[in-house]
């Protein structure tokens, strides 16, 4: 637990100093907000298509801190010392997951203002505390696969690629649930309050992956 | 070399026997389907191939836990064929699928058939499966990422049809039962000497596979012997174990 | 007979014959690929063994003719043999 804390501290501090990821992250996501309205060609958005549009580019964004969250590790030789230290290897996942999942849990401070001002959503003040309920626990999915997938990533050669590859499949019944539960949120006619379905199969998509994660990790960490 | 081919003759006679018998069971014996009519016959390669490619990921799945706790190779050999050649049938069962659907339906192609696309998003994930062992060049880390892989994969394909499934009957009322329930007993009999058929035939093959990969690598392993390290041809586009 | 005809499937006999014929069809041609490509692989490894086989003769020849070379005169080691 310690060394899980110091290893997110380190992480969080490295990103605070060079801010590498977090602003590259928030670009990307409003950038793809407004490729978004030109692609469907609609001022406002609602139901599905709100949802849709929310997911998949809270998705890419995440796939873009996806694929740099070890890359330090591995170009400073963090991996190594990690190895040398006698600790637990469990810590390097935890420490990862946590520093991804504020990565994501920042990305939206960003990207639901501007999803709310370019996507106009109807409904999206009163829904709003759903709709954090949702991304809260789709976060946790993305935080977990998003760290084992890029733990494998890094230690191929085309690194940039299997990551993707690997982690977009691994996330689809997470997407399918956030958005099919956003979705109802959005309508004209939405009540505000979420379903308890989707939830529930995200939250249990959560555990499923944190301990199967938690099961092989540490065989990607060994040398 | 000679342990995997030792049964590799009476499973292949097993295998065309029961080939022959299912195929003359599916044409001459059953009866049509009251709803669908002969299109249905394709449900008796469709679903079989479906059903042993599912269990193949599955079973590749249970190689790798072996695999991570003995160290020995040959598990991640067989870890390896059994989601290589599921990949090979879960491709046939999917061209067969999108033409029942085409069949029935009017569509290459069934949003609402759950089964349909949890089965597609299956093999996309398994599609990264050898372009992985294939870019990860020292040998024993890539035995044990794959076999990292074929272990989180294979708990993933259940649950991912859980979760598709959940997601079309949301939107739509379940159009058909490709598990055939409660089949009258010609079909049920049909039926299952079709997954036993498929299942003998993906058993020879991926015996044949291992046979023919452990020929290969003995091979490499006389020409070292022989000739030493400077004749060994470089390593051709594979991603199979060494 | 019309009882028969009002029960039959929805879809046409010829019509539907064409796509249960398709999806067996696809199954036989996978199977005959992969048996294809297998032989093609059987065949390279064969090669490979011939050749190795061959090497193997030459360096036993050599080693023959050399051993013989030491023991006797050197005349046509071939013909001992």
């Amino acid at each position: 637990m310690r060394t899980a804390l110091t290893i997110l501290r380190k992480d969080l501090l490295l990103e605070l100093r060079t801010l590498e990821m977090l602003p590259a992250m928030a670009m990307l996501a409003v950038i793809t907000f407004v490729i978004f309205h030109f692609g469907l060609s609609r001022d406002t958005l609602s139901g599905q298509l709100a949802a849709g549009e929310l997911t998949v580019t809270l998705l890419f964004s995440a796939m873009l801190g996806i694929n740099r969250l070890f890359v330090a590790e591995r170009e400073q030789g963090g991996f190594d010392a990690f190895l040398l230290a006698p600790v637990d290897r469990s810590a390097m996942l935890l420490a990862k997951a946590t520093a991804l999942y504020i990565y994501l849990a920042l990305l939206e401070l960003v990207a639901l203002p501007a999803f709310a001002l370019f996507a106009a959503p109807p409904h999206m003040g009163s829904s709003l505390p759903a709709l954090i309920l949702f991304l809260a626990l789709s976060n946790g999915a993305f935080a977990v696969i998003g760290t084992f997938v890029s733990a494998i990533a890094v230690h191929t050669r085309a690194r940039d690629l299997i990551g993707p590859m690997i982690g977009l499949p691994l996330l689809l019944p997470a997407l399918i649930a956030t958005s099919l539960g956003i979705g109802p949120l959005l309508t004209v006619h939405a009540s505000g309050s979420p379903s308890g379905k989707w939830l529930a199969v995200l939250a249990l998509y959560d555990l499923f992956t944190a301990l199967l994660a938690y099961a092989v990790f540490d065989f990607l960490l060994e040398e | 070399m000679t342990t995997h081919v030792r049964h590799l003759r009476g499973l292949t006679i097993a295998t065309a026997i029961t080939l022959l018998v299912a195929l003359a069971l599916v044409f001459f014996y059953v009866p049509f389907d009251a709803n669908q009519g002969f299109i249905q016959k394709i449900f008796y390669i469709h679903v079989p191939l479906a059903i042993v490619s599912l269990v193949g990921y599955v079973l590749g799945g249970v190689f790798a836990v072996a695999y991570l706790r003995t160290g020995e190779r040959a598990w991640d050999m067989r870890s390896y064929t059994a989601i290589h050649m599921a990949l090979i049938f879960s491709v046939a069962g999917l061209v067969s699928g999108s033409i029942w659907a085409k069949g029935s339906w009017g569509h290459w192609w069934v949003w609402s058939e759950p089964t349909l696309v949890a089965y597609l998003i299956v093999i996309l994930l398994y599609c990264t499966y050898q372009p992985l062992r294939f870019s990860i060049e020292d040998f024993e880390r890539q035995s044990r990422y794959a076999a990292v892989f074929a272990i989180v994969c294979g708990a993933f394909v259940p649950i991912n049809f859980m979760v598709v499934r959940l997601s079309v009957n949301y939107l739509h009322p379940h159009i058909l039962n490709l598990e055939g329930g409660n089949l009258p007993g010609s079909m049920k009999l049909t039926f299952y000497t079709s997954l036993l058929a498929i299942s003998l035939l993906y058993a020879t093959l991926m015996k044949y596979e291992m046979a023919a990969k452990m020929t290969r690598i003995e091979t490499r392993r006389l020409r070292r012997r022989l000739l030493g390290e400077d004749a060994m041809r470089p390593l051709g586009r594979s991603a199979a174990p060494q | 007979m019309t009882v028969l005809f009002g029960l039959a499937p929805a879809l046409p006999l010829h019509a539907a014959g064409k796509y249960v014929a398709g999806a067996y069809v696809v199954f036989a041609v996978m199977l005959v690929v992969y048996v294809g490509i297998m032989t093609r692989r059987l065949r390279t490894n064969q090669r490979e063994l011939a050749e190795l086989r061959r090497l193997l003769d030459e360096r036993d020849s050599a080693a023959a003719a050399a051993h013989s070379d030491a023991s006797q005169p050197p005349n046509e080691p071939e013909q001992v043999a």
